[in-house]
C-alpha cells in the first residue's frame, strides 16, 4: 500500500479515537462539578430540580415584565427565544425584531405553556447531560468509592413458600421482576443513583458510585414502598384542575412539593397522577384529589399477572387479595360502585379505574398500554419481592481510599511510562522514539476503546494499563533486534527495515495471540474486577500489535522515504 | 554485528536441578505454613480496612433546605438546595490549612452551618473521608475525622488485636501512625454482612472510643460464593492452558507445544510456590496474574521456538543441541529487554500501591524473571528431551559447534550472562532466506 493511503487510516483511527474521547474529555474537563453531582443523582432528583427551576424562573420573569417590560430578556432566558420564534410562526404573527422581556412573554399562549417550555430546556439540558455520563469512560467503585452488592435469588425460601422449584427460565424471570421493583426503589435512594443489573440467570448486582453505606442499602434492599387504593373525588378533582390552569406557577413548592389549594375541605388530598415518561420515571399526567382515607392498603394484595380481555385483547392487570383484604375491598366497592378508584403508589396516583360493581377477591383493571400494565402489576407486586434475596458478596470502599488508588496508580502509571521511554531511548536512538509514539498513541487507543465500549476503569485495569506498557514495547523490540540483524548483514536500511517487519510478523501474531488467549478468557469466565483487566490486556495487546506493525511501519517508511535516507536504531553505530 | 552463541543446553541438567529446586520449595512451604493464605474470595468472610483517627471537627445544619457534605480529595464540598436549585460551595485545603480556618469560613459562608472545630491545629488535607460521605446534614451532629500527625503516640497492631475476637486476622496498612488497619475475619458461624461489621465496630469501639473509627473499605463473601469462585477458577486455568496447547499445536509441531507448556506449568507452580512460601494473600487477582505469566511465558518461550523452526531448514548442518543454542542466543537480547520493560513499568505499582494490587505487581515481576529464566534455559532443555525421545535417529550428536563462516561485521559486545567459557564464537547464520516471512506449518 502507499505511503499516503497508510497514512490516511492512522489519520483515520486517531479521529475514531477522537470521537470516542470526546464525551470523556467533556464529562471530565468542562462540566463543573456541581451539574454533575446533580446529573449524577436519581431522575427524581433531576425532576425536582427541573420544576424548582421552572417555577422560579416563572416567577421572575413576572416580576421582571411587571417592572421593566420593554428591557432586553437577560441572558439566563435567551434560551426561550428560538421557542417564542416557533410560536410566533405558528400562531401567524410577526415576529419582532428584538426580544423584549415582554416579547417573548407575548409567544407563549399561557403561563402554563411557559412554565413547561422552562421546565422542558432545564429538563432536556439535564438529560442530555445524563446520556453523556453514561457514554464517558467510568471509574470504578474501587476508584471512586462506593459499594457494589451481589445478591442472589433465595430458591430454598421460595420452594418453602410455594412449595415448587422454579425452573431456571423462571427464576430469571422473578429476579427480573426483583430488578424491576428495586428500579422503582431508586428514587427513595438518595443522592447517588444505583445500578442494578442481572448478573447470570438469579443474581443481581448493584453498584452505587459514590456513596459507601451499608445502613442505607440494607434500608433500600428491604424497601418501603407503599401501595393504597383511594377513591377519587371527581368533583373536586376538576375544580383543582381549574384553579391550576389559572395558576400554573402555584402547583408546586420550590422543592418540587405539590401545593394543597386552600378550598380543599379536610379529609381530600390534591396529588399528582404520574405515567411513565421523559424522564424513564414518572412523568405528570395531571392532578387528581383523592380521599385521604384509605380504601385498601397493598399489603392485601396476594398476586397480580399482566392478562389479556379475551374479547378486545386489551391488556389487563389481575390481581388476587387475601381474605381480609377481600372483605375490605368489598365494601369499599359496594359503596362506591360508579366512582372512580386509584391506585396510590408512595404518594402518587399510577393508575385510575371505575368501579363497575362490587369486587370482592379477583380484581382487573382494564384501560391500560400493554407497558402500563406490565408497570401496574409490577407496582402492585411492589410491597414484597416475588423471590427473596440473599447478599452474595458486598464490598464498600470510602472515598480517600479510591482517591489514594488513582493517585497510587497514575503515579505508577507515569514513571513505569517514563522508565520505559528511557530505556526504548537509550538502546534503540530514534527507533526507540518512533516505539515512545508507537506506546503513546497506544494508551491513547486502548482508553478510547475503552470508553467506546463503556468499559470501567477499575483498580485492577489500571494493572492492565501498566502492564500493557511493558508488553507493548516487546512487539517493537522484536522487530528492532530484527533490523539490527539485518544491517549487520550489511544490508541497507530500507531493505533491512523492510526484512525486520516481515521476519518479525509472525513471531509477534503467535506470540501475542497465546496473550490473547490467556486475556480472553479471563475476561470471558473471570469475575468483574478481573473482567476489567482481562479486557484491558486483551486491547492493548490488539492495539500493541497495530501500531508495532502498522503505525511504526509507516513511520520508518516516511523517515526512509526522503532523499538521504537515515537510520537511528543506535547510539554505537553511526 | 555478530552475536555471540551461548552453549545454553549445556546447562539444562543445571536447570533441571534448579526447577526442581524451586517446586520443592514451593512443596515444603506449602506443608510447613499448612497452605495458602486464602483471602475471604475463597474463604467465606469478612475484611474491613479501618482507621482509628480522632474526631476532628463537627457539623451540624439547622436549615429547611437539604444539605449535603462531601468530602473529595481534601476540598469539602457543601450543596444546598433550595428555591435557587442547586447552589454549590467548595473549601479546598490550600485556602483553609488548617481546621481552624476551614471552620471559620463555613460557619461566615454557609447558610445554617454550624461547624465547630474539636483541635483547630488539624490540618484540612489530614481529614478521612469513610463510609456515609455524600452527608446530609440535619439539626444532628455529623462528625469528620482526621489522620493524626507523625509525633502523637499511636496505638499498636497488638492492642488491636486484642481488642477483637480470637479468630480476627489484623495486619498493619502503610505507616503505622496513620493507624490504619486491614481486619479479616472467617465467617464460621454464618453472620450477614450487617452482624459482622458491628461485631468488630462493636469491639473497637469498646476500646478506643466509639466516634473514632472510620472504615475505609468493607468485603463481605459468602459461602456460595466461594465456592463458585475455587471452582471458576481452576476452570479458567484449565481452559485457558488447553486452548493455548491448541494454538501451538497448530502453528508448531506437538513437541513444541509439550515443551511450552510443560514450561509454563512450571512457571505457574513455580509462582504459586513463591505465593505459599511468602505467604501472599491468595484472592483473584492471584488468578489474574497467574493466567498473565502463562501468557507471558508462553510469549517468550513461542519467539524463542518461532526462531528455531525458522533456522531449521537454513542450518542444515546443525544438530538440534548447537540449533537451540543458536536460536536462544539470537533471541537473547530480545528475551532481555522485553522482560527488562515489563519489569520497569510493573515495578513502580508494586512498590508504590496497596493490598491486592501491590500483590499482583509483586507476583507479576516475579514471574517475569522467572519466566525469563525458563524460557532461556528450561524450554529448549525440554525440547531437547522431548524430540531426543521421539526419534533420536534424527539427531546427528556433534558435540562440537559448528562454526558458520559467513559475513562477520564489527562485533558487537553482548552483556554476558553466565556461562562465559562456554561461549563459541558463531556468525548469525545469513544465507538469503527463501521463506520471506512464510513459515513452514507443521507438516
Amino acid at each position: 500500500m502507499k505511503i499516503r493511503g497508510r497514512l490516511i487510516i492512522v489519520l483515520l483511527v486517531v479521529v475514531i479515537c477522537g470521537v470516542f474521547l470526546y464525551p470523556t474529555v467533556k464529562w471530565y474537563g468542562f462540566v463543573p462539578q456541581e451539574t454533575k453531582d446533580l446529573v449524577t443523582g436519581s431522575k427524581l432528583q433531576i425532576r425536582e430540580y427541573a420544576l424548582g427551576q421552572a417555577t422560579k424562573d416563572l416567577r421572575d420573569l413576572k416580576a421582571l415584565v411587571s417592572s421593566q417590560p420593554q428591557e432586553k430578556l437577560p441572558a439566563s432566558y435567551k434560551f426561550l427565544v428560538p421557542i417564542a420564534k416557533k410560536n410566533y410562526k405558528a400562531s401567524n404573527t410577526k415576529t419582532p425584531s428584538s426580544w423584549s422581556v415582554e416579547s417573548v412573554m407575548r409567544g407563549f399562549s399561557s403561563e402554563k405553556h411557559l412554565f413547561d417550555s422552562i421546565e422542558g430546556y432545564y429538563r432536556e439540558q439535564l438529560l442530555s447531560l445524563k446520556t453523556l455520563s453514561g457514554k464517558v469512560l467510568q471509574l470504578g467503585l474501587d476508584l471512586r468509592g462506593g459499594m457494589s452488592i451481589l445478591l442472589e435469588a433465595d430458591v430454598e425460601a421460595y420452594e418453602e413458600k410455594t412449595g415448587s422449584r422454579p425452573s431456571s427460565s423462571e427464576l430469571t424471570s422473578l429476579v427480573l421482576d426483583d430488578i424491576a421493583i428495586l428500579n422503582e426503589r431508586i428514587d427513595q435512594f438518595g443522592v447517588t443513583e444505583p445500578d442494578i443489573r442481572l448478573q447470570g440467570n438469579d443474581q443481581i448486582l448493584i453498584e452505587i458510585p459514590g456513596a459507601a453505606d451499608p445502613e442505607r442499602v440494607n434500608s433500600f434492599l428491604r424497601g418501603k414502598g407503599s401501595l393504597t387504593f383511594q377513591i377519587v373525588d371527581q368533583e373536586l378533582t376538576s375544580q383543582l384542575l381549574t384553579y391550576f390552569e389559572e395558576h400554573p406557577g402555584e402547583v408546586f413548592t420550590d422543592s418540587g412539593q405539590m401545593i394543597q389549594p386552600d378550598f380543599l375541605p379536610a379529609g381530600r388530598v390534591a396529588t399528582a397522577h404520574y405515567v411513565n415518561d421523559a424522564y424513564g420515571l414518572d412523568e405528570l399526567e395531571g392532578y387528581v384529589v383523592i380521599h385521604q382515607e384509605i380504601g385498601l392498603d397493598g399489603i392485601h394484595i396476594s398476586n397480580a399477572v399482566v392478562g389479556q380481555n379475551p374479547i378486545t385483547g386489551q391488556p389487563t392487570v389481575n390481581f388476587a387479595l387475601d381474605s381480609t383484604g377481600g372483605e375490605i375491598f368489598y365494601k369499599l366497592t359496594s359503596t362506591h360502585t360508579g366512582e372512580l378508584m386509584a391506585v396510590v403508589q408512595d404518594g402518587r396516583v399510577k393508575a385510575m379505574a371505575t368501579i363497575t360493581e362490587p369486587i370482592r377477591n379477583n380484581v382487573q383493571i382494564t384501560g391500560f398500554g400493554q407497558d402500563e400494565a406490565q408497570n401496574l402489576s409490577v407496582v402492585l407486586k411492589t410491597a414484597a419481592l416475588p423471590i427473596e434475596l440473599i447478599v452474595v458478596s458486598q464490598q464498600a470502599i470510602g472515598a480517600s481510599l479510591g482517591e489514594d488508588a488513582v493517585r497510587s496508580g497514575l503515579i505508577a502509571i507515569i514513571v513505569g511510562l517514563a522508565l520505559v521511554f528511557i530505556f526504548m531511548i537509550v538502546i534503540y536512538k530514534g527507533s526507540g522514539l518512533f516505539a515512545d509514539i508507537a506506546l503513546l498513541f497506544n494508551l491513547v487507543i486502548l482508553l478510547s476503546v475503552l470508553s467506546a465500549f463503556n468499559l470501567t476503569l477499575t483498580l485492577t485495569s489500571i494493572a492492565g494499563l501498566v502492564l500493557t506498557v511493558g508488553m507493548a514495547v516487546d512487539a517493537n523490540v522484536i522487530i528492532l533486534e530484527r533490523i539490527k540483524e539485518e544491517l549487520a548483514v550489511g544490508k541497507s536500511a530500507a531493505a533491512s527495515v523492510k526484512a525486520g517487519f516481515g521476519k518479525a510478523f509472525w513471531t509477534i501474531m503467535d506470540a501475542n495471540v497465546t496473550t490473547i488467549i490467556a486475556a480472553l478468557v479471563l475476561s470471558q469466565l473471570g469475575s468483574g474486577s478481573i473482567k476489567g483487566f482481562a479486557n484491558t490486556l486483551a486491547v492493548g495487546i490488539v492495539s500493541s500489535m497495530f501500531n508495532a506493525l502498522f503505525v511504526v511501519k509507516l513511520m520508518y517508511d516516511i523517515s526512509l522515504s526522503g532523499k538521504n535516507p537515515q537510520l537511528s536504531i543506535s547510539w554505537r553505530r553511526k | 554485528m555478530a552475536k555471540k552463541t551461548y552453549a545454553i543446553t549445556k546447562y539444562r541438567f543445571v536447570a533441571l536441578a534448579v526447577s526442581i529446586l524451586l517446586l520443592v520449595g514451593g512443596v515444603v512451604g506449602f506443608f510447613v505454613h499448612d497452605g495458602f493464605n486464602l483471602s475471604i474470595d475463597f474463604q467465606s468472610g469478612f475484611s474491613q480496612r479501618v482507621q482509628i483517627a480522632p474526631q476532628a471537627v463537627e457539623f451540624s445544619y439547622d436549615g429547611s433546605d437539604t444539605l449535603t457534605l462531601n468530602l473529595t480529595g481534601s476540598t469539602l464540598s457543601f450543596v444546598t438546595r433550595d428555591s435557587s436549585g442547586s447552589h454549590y460551595q467548595e473549601f479546598t485545603s490550600s485556602e483553609y490549612p488548617t481546621v481552624g480556618s476551614l471552620v471559620d469560613a463555613i460557619n461566615k459562608s454557609v447558610n445554617g452551618v454550624k461547624a465547630t472545630a474539636l483541635d483547630k491545629e488539624v490540618r484540612t488535607s489530614d481529614l478521612v473521608a469513610g463510609f456515609g460521605l455524600p452527608l446530609t446534614l440535619t439539626s444532628e451532629k455529623a462528625t469528620l475525622n482526621s489522620t493524626q500527625s507523625a509525633h502523637t503516640p499511636f496505638i499498636t497492631i497488638d492492642e488491636i488485636r486484642d481488642a477483637l475476637p480470637q479468630h480476627a486476622q489484623v495486619q498493619i496498612v502503610g505507616e503505622p501512625y496513620k493507624q490504619t488497619f486491614q481486619i479479616r475475619l472467617s465467617n464460621d458461624d454464618n453472620l450477614s454482612e450487617g452482624e459482622l461489621s458491628e461485631m468488630v465496630h462493636s469491639a473497637l469501639s469498646d476500646s478506643f472510643g466509639s466516634g473514632s473509627i472510620v472504615v475505609l473499605q468493607s468485603d463481605f463473601v459468602g459461602p456460595k460464593y466461594s465456592s463458585t469462585l475455587i471452582s471458576g477458577s481452576i476452570l479458567i486455568v484449565i481452559v485457558a492452558i488447553a486452548l493455548i496447547l491448541l494454538y501451538i499445536w497448530f502453528r508448531f509441531k506437538l513437541a513444541y507445544a509439550l515443551a511450552s507448556i510443560i514450561t509454563l506449568v512450571h512457571d505457574t507452580l513455580v509462582l504459586v510456590g513463591f505465593i505459599v512460601v511468602f505467604q501472599l494473600e491468595a484472592s483473584t487477582t492471584t488468578i489474574a496474574a497467574i493466567l498473565t505469566i502463562i501468557g507471558y511465558t508462553l510469549n517468550n518461550v513461542i519467539v524463542i521456538f518461532d526462531r528455531v523452526r525458522e533456522n531449521k531448514p537454513l542450518l542444515k548442518g546443525y544438530d538440534l543441541r548447537s540449533l537451540l543454542d543458536t536460536s536462544v542466543s539470537q533471541s537473547f537480547t530480545r528475551t532481555l529487554y522485553s522482560s527488562l520493560t515489563t519489569v520497569f513499568a510493573i515495578l513502580p505499582l508494586a512498590l508504590l500501591a496497596t493490598g491486592a494490587i501491590q500483590l499482583f505487581a509483586i507476583e507479576m515481576a516475579f514471574g517475569i524473571v522467572v519466566g525469563a529464566y525458563s524460557a532461556n534455559f528450561l524450554a529448549p532443555a525440554l525440547l531437547l528431551w522431548i524430540t531426543k525421545e521421539k526419534g533420536p535417529s534424527k539427531v546427528v550428536r556433534t558435540p562440537k559447534v559448528e562454526v558458520a563462516p559467513e559475513v562477520v561485521t564489527e562485533a558487537e559486545p553482548v552483556e554476558q550472562e553466565g556461562g562465559t567459557d562456554a561461549q563459541a564464537d558463531v556468525g548469525i547464520p545469513t544465507i538469503e532466506r527463501k521463506l520471506k516471512g512464510k513459515r513452514q506449518q507443521k507438516k
